[in-house]
């Protein structure tokens, strides 16, 4: 039995397509019939609105996937403001972009979806990327309050380690998944397409009065319980 | 290509299905090819859902006629047992008898109310909860597959009610489970929703109340059982695997907390 999520038709924004969870989520809408425009998350907002524009016409759905939270070169006494900036850019100001320059055309057909790729909320290291993440979720939240009644939701997933990924290139993961107490407690790195799974759940019409949240889809290494 | 959430064949349990988010849950696992077994006080009204499962096209679904699950005496024992005996094994299971607010007291809750509003509450939004799973967890441990999704509750408490620190046990609970049960392939997660029009609902708000509180629910509205029931049929599948120890609002932004 087959599930029509109801996406038939659609036209979806992914960026971050060169990883390989940007590329499942691209393949993942594109097999429920989304007009998927992927971009590489390299590119400047300005860019990338209008190549998705140019590619789909109006932009019904935007997957910001280009962010991941990775172990820096530098430490905190020798963090750069450069490198700073740069994953503030990547992480935060890059989706923003994107979200404030697609959702007019979303409020106008009544209807849209954000789904933000973003870290954890449980840094095991440090990284600026953390702070962009979190800012993230602040503004994901508070954009939702304005949006909300245009028919969009706007939501984070929580990607646990990933195979494939450059953050799942830190980890050994004989030492993550070991019987006794396993860091990650489903015992495997996640797929790809467990991502890509919930981003589409994410997107259908299906789930409407789900917004706002931060969801973990990470087999569950995340320890708070909310 | 469509996807397939490989849901048909498997069994579910839900209880409170006479009514709301119960209700919806048991409808939308029935249209997915689910063989479900459900759970209530008032049989008339599980006789009408399973009419109206099997005019949908449906398998007509077993019914299981709880006693009050908010005393204590071993009720869910019970549930479990008919629910075995009629289906054989569970795969899913969707906690859903529950209330926010005990009808016979007043809100917020009185300081001086009986030791007994607050177990009573405790019995059946959470001690019912935990013995239901754990009494099925262990075969689910075996079969390698197990889903167990909580309908819990928003942990943002706006003044004394009995109900509050029974879902918050739940949500502590499901998350200790979830780590141990991950690697045998079952997950537990907990949904809290908003405000979703049930009867509960209809009996604690009027409609000049309900105005009100939609001032504060991003989309302006409160929502059907049918948006709870959406994230249930996704979480019971195997496609949602990796997705454990969450607890997962459908609130159309109504909770205040951003992280
Ligand atoms: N709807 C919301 O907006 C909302 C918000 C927050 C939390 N929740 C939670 O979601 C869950 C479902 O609520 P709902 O809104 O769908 O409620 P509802 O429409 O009132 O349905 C409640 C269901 O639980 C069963 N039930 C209630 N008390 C019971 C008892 N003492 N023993 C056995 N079964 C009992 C009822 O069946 P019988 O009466 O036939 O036994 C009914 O099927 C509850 O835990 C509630 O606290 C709902």
């Amino acid at each position: 039995m087959t599930k029509d999520w109801q996406l038939k038709g659609r036209g979806a924004l992914v960026t971050g397509t060169e990883g390989v969870i940007g590329r499942a989520i691209a393949e993942a809408l594109a097999a429920e019939g989304v007009n998927v425009c992927s971009v590489n998350g390299k590119e400047g907002a300005e860019a990338i609105v209008e190549q998705g524009t140019r590619a789909l016409g109006p932009v019904d759905i935007l997957v910001n996937a280009a962010s991941e939270v990775r172990r820096p070169d530098n430490t905190p006494a020798d963090i750069d403001a450069a490198s700073w900036q740069a994953a503030m850019d990547r992480d935060f100001e890059l989706p923003r972009r994107l979200t404030h320059a697609l959702v007019p055309g979303m409020i106008e057909a009544g209807w849209g979806r954000i789904v933000n790729i973003i870290g954890p909320s449980e840094p095991l290291f440090f990284s600026a990327e953390y702070a962009a993440s979190g800012a993230l979720q602040g503004w994901a939240k508070s954009l939702d309050r304005e949006i909300g009644a245009n028919g969009i939701t706007i939501n984070c997933i929580q990607p646990g380690i990933i195979k494939g990924t450059a953050a799942a290139a830190h980890y050994d993961e004989a030492a993550l998944t070991g019987m006794e107490d396993p860091v990650i407690p489903f015992g495997e790195m996640g797929d790809a397409a467990d991502i890509a799974h919930a981003v589409v759940f994410l997107c259908s019409p299906l789930s409407r009065y789900i917004s706002a949240i931060v969801l973990p889809v990470d087999g569950g290494l995340s320890r708070h319980q909310h | 290509m469509a996807m397939d959430l490989k849901l048909e064949g498997r069994t579910a349990l839900v209880t409170g299905a006479s009514r709301g988010i119960g209700r919806g849950s048991a409808l939308a696992l029935a249209a997915e090819g689910v063989k479900i077994a459900v759970g209530a006080r008032r049989r008339e009204l599980l006789e009408e859902l399973a009419d109206e499962i099997v005019a949908a096209g449906g398998e007509r679904p077993a019914i299981i006629v709880t006693p009050d699950l908010a005393a204590p005496g071993g009720g869910a024992y019970r549930v479990k047992d008919a629910a075995l005996e009629a289906l054989g094994r569970i795969d899913i299971l969707v906690n859903s008898a529950g209330r926010s607010q005990n009808p016979d007291y007043p809100s917020p809750m009185p300081y001086d109310a009986p030791d007994a509003a607050w177990d009573q509450e405790m019995q059946l939004n959470y001690v019912t909860i935990r013995q239901l799973t754990l009494s099925l967890v262990p075969a689910m441990i075996e079969r390698k597959y197990g889903r167990i999704i909580n309908i819990s509750g928003k942990t943002e408490p706006r003044e004394l009610h009995t109900a509050s620190p029974a879902k918050a046990a739940v949500h502590g609970w499901s998350k200790g489970l979830s780590r141990q049960v991950a690697k045998h392939g079952v997950t537990v997660n907990s949904i809290p929703p908003g405000k979703i029009i049930s009867e509960q609902i209809l009996r604690n708000y009027s409609e000049q109340q309900r105005q009100e509180t939609s001032k504060w629910i991003s989309s302006g509205d409160f929502g059907d059982p049918s948006d709870i029931a959406n994230l249930v049929v996704f979480l019971a599948s195997p496609l949602a695997r990796y997705i454990t120890g969450a607890v997962i609002p459908v609130d159309a932004g109504f909770r205040r907390f951003a992280y």
